[in-house]
């Protein structure tokens, strides 16, 4: 289904109360977003705030993207079916304690109120809000088992082989195995075909080998292309995207994610703290003119608040033109 | 760690004002350069260069701003050239940009005559006899860009001076040094 081009982008978001973020605004976000910083300045609690953004189209998607997103930090396996326990989710639901966000696309919020040993789960999203009571009713009833997903979070962590088997399939739907072989031949030419047969496995010397035999550079790389083409109309959220990428397939990598978001209509965000990274980023952009794009950078103001610097295509290639160091450190 | 900004007009007038910041021992390495590649830009309120600045000053990660552009001739033009036509100028783009309590303006010129630029700061300083000849060398060449004056007198500098910077002592330099002064110092 084809959507008018960007009408969902995420352009600018007002994060309060959640994690490190107490008061904070960014904007002019494109449809290709990277975000740097240092370490520890938010970069992945600033994604995590916009996947929940985007996600929470309701209160049951709301409750959804808030557990996935701990899920996906904490490296757990909610795909898999393994029984998520009423105990874990509340968990979940009690480590973030707090979440309020206003973006161009919506309005939420979630709190845990404690009022005479009742504890309180409040949700708001948009014009509804509801109170949900743990012990009269069960937070399993807001779990959503949804196919066909189009907001992926690719963690900064080893991604589950049933995560990539699932985001395969939609290589498979659009029928792109042969250019996914290709783009993976340019990563690394010794590597046949790519296929599934029961687990993720990739084909050398005639032979299938299990893609963990590989290191995670790989499957990383096959997991951002399969990605973008299962978020065709949404998001995509990539944590430390130069994770195990050699730094001569930057360039190229870029070149998918900017040519294939673009086929696909998705708006992508990534996270990095490599200067390498961010070169690459902004040459391959000006080689393919493609100029929807912006850089944001988070630092700490002399208060310690997070603040954000946004610079669009323009912006990006006139500080690379005068040397100034855009990475802010 | 906030560092400072210093905008320009050009390539040349960075380097130089590198190699001072260099020799008054201060880190060359701190300083965020906007290039704005034409004194006419300084006074469009809306370059992007500014928008840019203006992200990191609200941010804190830029805390003082040093402005170096050329007076230029006053006889060439009768709004923007010249020391104090410049200086006012720029002075009020600052104010409506919203950056004054952190910024500075340092308008290069001949101190003595008031009009010129960096080229003409550095004539100022040096050997009277030497400055006579490049003078009148100038104004044989015929070639009246402003550019081209300043590519042949860095030449001649450097021929003339091989093995030496700039004579940053001699007191012309001295307001240069005092804005450069302020812009690490009071960083820090």
């Amino acid at each position: 289904m084809t959507e008018q081009t960007g009408t969902h982008f995420l352009t600018d978001i007002e994060i309060k109360q959640f994690k490190c973020f107490a008061d904070f605004k960014a904007s002019g976000f494109k449809r290709v977003n990277l975000i740097g910083g240092k370490n520890n300045v938010g970069k992945t609690a600033f994604m995590e705030a916009c996947y929940i953004n985007v996600r929470s189209k309701d209160i049951a998607h709301m409750v959804n993207a808030i557990i996935s997103v701990k899920i996906q930090r904490e490296f757990l396996n909610l795909a898999t079916g393994s029984a998520l326990q009423e105990k874990d989710l509340l968990f979940f639901l009690d480590y973030y304690k707090n979440y309020k966000a206003k973006s161009n696309l919506n309005f939420q919020s979630f709190s845990i109120s404690l009022k005479e040993l009742k504890k309180e789960y409040i949700f708001c999203v948009g014009n509804e809000s509801i109170n949900i009571n743990s012990n009269e009713i069960s937070i399993l009833n807001f779990i959503i088992n949804e196919k066909n997903d189009n907001i992926n979070f690719l963690g900064q962590f080893k991604l589950q082989d049933v995560k990539l088997i699932e985001l395969f399939k939609n290589i498979q739907k659009n029928d792109k195995e042969n250019e996914l072989n290709s783009f993976i031949r340019e990563f690394d030419n010794s590597i046949e075909i790519f296929k599934v047969i029961d687990k993720p496995q990739c084909k050398t010397n005639g032979e299938y080998r299990d893609i963990t035999e590989f290191g995670d550079g790989l499957k990383h790389y096959i997991s951002i292309i399969c990605a973008l083409y299962a978020c065709e109309n949404g998001y995509l959220f990539i944590d430390e995207i130069d994770n195990g990428i050699y730094y001569d397939h930057l360039d190229r990598l870029w070149e998918i994610i900017l040519t294939l978001s673009k086929k696909t209509n998705c708006q992508i965000f990534a996270t990095t703290h490599s200067k390498e990274m961010l070169e690459s980023f902004a040459r391959v952009a000006k080689k393919l003119d493609e100029q929807d794009i912006s850089y944001t950078l988070l630092v700490k103001n002399k208060n310690q608040e997070i603040k954000s610097i946004t610079r669009d295509y323009e912006m990006i290639l006139d500080s690379i033109a005068d040397e100034r160091e855009l990475r802010g450190w | 760690m906030s560092k400072v900004a210093i905008f320009c007009e050009g390539e040349t007038d960075i380097q130089f004002l590198k190699s001072l910041i260099e020799h008054m021992g201060f880190r060359k390495n701190d300083v965020i350069s906007y290039i704005m590649s034409s004194k006419s830009y300084f006074f469009d309120e809306n370059h992007r260069k500014y928008k840019d600045v203006k992200l990191e000053t609200d941010s804190d990660t830029i805390r003082k701003i040093l402005f170096v552009l050329d007076a230029d001739d006053i006889n060439k033009d009768a709004v923007y050239g010249g020391y104090l036509n410049t200086k006012d100028k720029l002075d009020n783009v600052i104010t409506n940009l919203g950056i004054k309590n952190i910024s500075q303006v340092y308008v290069m010129r001949d101190p003595i005559t008031q009009n010129g630029n960096l080229e003409s700061l550095i004539l100022s300083t040096i050997d009277q006899q030497l400055r006579s000849c490049i003078e009148c060398f100038l104004d044989c060449s015929q070639l009246e860009s402003k550019e081209n004056h300043k590519a042949i007198l860095n030449r001649i500098y450097h021929i003339v001076y091989p093995n030496e910077q700039y004579n940053f002592k001699h007191p012309h330099f001295d307001e240069l040094k005092t804005k450069l002064t302020q812009l690490f110092v009071e960083s820090e």
